[in-house]
This record gives structure tokens, sequence and C-alpha cells, in this order.
């Protein structure tokens, strides 16, 4: 039985940078450099595969261009592997997850069906989000609504959140 | 709709830091010619295989799979992509920590106070997802003890009574 989703969004405009090859420490001194500049990470995958960091961060392009330059500086007096920039993406945001492998295989195998591939893909306990082109965001939706059975012109809800840090610390 | 809240935490809070175990973290090489097969086969798989986080990624042509799935799970995922002549990459036992608050996609320096927190403790994660409202955190399992003293220093749950 196909597995079915009962809601989708969307957040587009994004960057993802690509950091392989990099150590945690790099990683880490990056994340310091994005948090004091205040640079917000909606979706981070990086994992370790043959010693090094794999994987990157999307960020609003605005900040995605920020983060490339952080890292490039890094990378420059360290001797890291320069970043990847790929621009622009959005995010896709496929839920409830269900704990099953069949909803993110069947994300995979719809994407498969149409050339285009997610740059990065990652679960939480709720939601699979696809990370994608934005070229290839129309026929990647076409798909994904074609097999997870949406309704026809069903189209995922954008999402636009504004989320403020105060320098002050919260009464109470 | 736009959603605004105002945060400033230090320590940050969470809906709850667990770490739980029994767990293994298999990474499967597929590049991207691969990807129809494969993901076939792992769809189609009866039962459905359970797993609690799953990651990929492809960059000019070339990625694959990461999955953590319990211990049971583990050799079938294996087989299922050998049978497809597929390589499973790496295979190795993994606890999972959780880190859960509000708007952690959509606040700043949520993934560098994760960082900063398992550096200090000297874990290196297997991999590290923050997607939505969630941090993920793969390691070791004899890292664990470090991993959560770490992370319970600058995240504050409710289980901690909270900062």
């Amino acid at each position: 039985m196909r597995p079915r989703i009962t809601g989708w969004k969307q957040r587009s405009g994004l960057g993802l940078v690509m950091l392989n090859g990099w150590s945690w420490a790099g990683v880490s001194s990056l994340s310091r450099d994005l948090a004091a500049a205040r640079l917000n990470i909606p979706f981070l995958l990086l994992q370790e595969g043959e010693g090094r960091v794999q994987g990157g961060l999307a960020l609003t392009r605005s900040d995605s261009r920020q983060a490339q330059d952080a890292a490039r500086r890094l990378a420059r007096d360290n001797g890291w592997p320069l970043p990847l920039l790929i621009e622009p993406v959005s995010a896709l945001v496929l839920y409830p997850l269900g704990g099953a492998l069949a909803l993110p295989a069947e994300a995979l195998a719809a994407l498969a069906g149409t050339g285009v591939a997610p740059a990065a893909m990652g679960t939480s306990p709720a939601a699979l989000t696809l990370i994608l082109a934005e070229a290839g965001l129309p026929r990647a939706v076409r798909a994904l609504r074609r097999s997870f059975g949406l309704p026809p012109g069903d189209t995922p809800r954008q999402e636009t959140v504004s989320v403020v840090q105060s320098q002050r610390r919260r009464e109470g | 709709m736009d959603t605004v809240a105002v945060y400033l935490e230090r320590p940050v809070r969470t809906y709850g830091v667990q770490a739980r175990g029994g767990f293994v973290l298999v990474r499967v090489d597929c590049p991207l010619d691969r990807l129809p097969s494969l993901a076939a086969v792992l769809g189609g798989a009866q039962p459905s295989l359970k797993f609690t986080a799953c990651a990929a990624s492809w960059s000019k042509g070339r990625g694959g799979l990461t999955v953590c799935l319990p211990e049971r799970h583990a050799a079938e995922l294996a087989q299922l992509v050998r049978e497809q002549g597929g390589q499973v990459a790496d295979s190795r036992e993994a606890s999972l920590i959780d880190l859960q608050g509000p708007h952690f996609g959509d606040r700043w320096g949520i993934a560098e106070q994760a960082l900063a927190a398992l550096e200090e403790a000297g874990v290196e994660p297997l991999l590290l997802l923050g997607a939505t409202h969630t941090l993920q955190v793969l390691v070791d399992p004899a890292a664990v003890p470090r991993a959560l003293q770490g992370l319970r220093g600058r995240f504050s749950s409710p289980e901690a009574g909270h900062a």
C-alpha cells in the first residue's frame, strides 16, 4: 500500500552551502560566525563520511551568500575545501512521516522518475524535508502530487515565518 | 501567515533532551542513476522498514542515503540494498539524541549551541540533522553520556527542571 501524506508546505528562496570535506571543528567555527551575524539555518544536514564532514546548510538566499563568504574565509585561512553554493533551492516539507521508510522512498522514487534529485533530504520525527533546485520544482510538485494521490492542482502552502530574537533576557 | 515570536534564552529551552539507543546507522552509496531502483525496492519492502532518521544528499551526481533504524531492521535493509547491486558504505551502532524546541528551525544560534556543546564534550557526531523544529544528533553509543552532559549544559529541558 502506498504511503499517504496529509499536508505539505514549501519554503522558497534558499541557498544550500555544501561543506564537504570539512572537519567538525571547522563546521563549529562557521556556526559561531553565522550565529554572530544572526543568520538562521532552517535546514542542516551534516554527516561523518570517511573521516570528514559531508553535507551542508540551507539558509535564505541572502543569508546563504553571507554564509558562503564566511565559509570561504575560513576555508582559505585553514586550507579546507572551498564551500559550494547551490542556489536557488526550495525546501518542500511533507507530513506526517509515520516512521516507515516507505514515505521517503516513495518521494525519492517519484522525483527520480522526473529526473529531479534532491540536493539534500532529511527527516524530523514528524516530517520529511526535501531540498530541491527551484528550476525543477514544478516537475517535482507534479510528480509528488501524483505519487501521493493528492487532488489535482493541489500545491504546497508557502511558509513564511519571522522570528525575532531579543537582545534582552525574557522576563518571567 | 507570518508567525512572530521573540526569544532570548541561555540555556536554550527545549521540550526535551532525550537519548535512545539500539540503532544502526547505515550509509548506502547511491549514484543518482541508481536512485530509482533503490527507492523502489526500499519503498516496496513488506513489512515496511521502520526508521528513526533518514538523510540523503547528492552533489554532481554522487551521494547516497543514510538511514538510522532499529538493529532488527538493519540487516534487512543491507540485504535489500545488496540485492539491487548497491553498496553499503558503512554500518555502525548509533544512539540518537533528539532536541526539540519552539521555532528551532527559525532561530539563529541553535546549531551553534549544539555544535559547541558537542565540541566541548569531545564528541564528533555521526550525523547532525536539523529540520523543522528538531535537531537530531546521532553519536557512537559510548559517547552518549558525554554528549548529553555537553548538550544539557547549553539546552535546558523539562526533565531537568529547566535552568
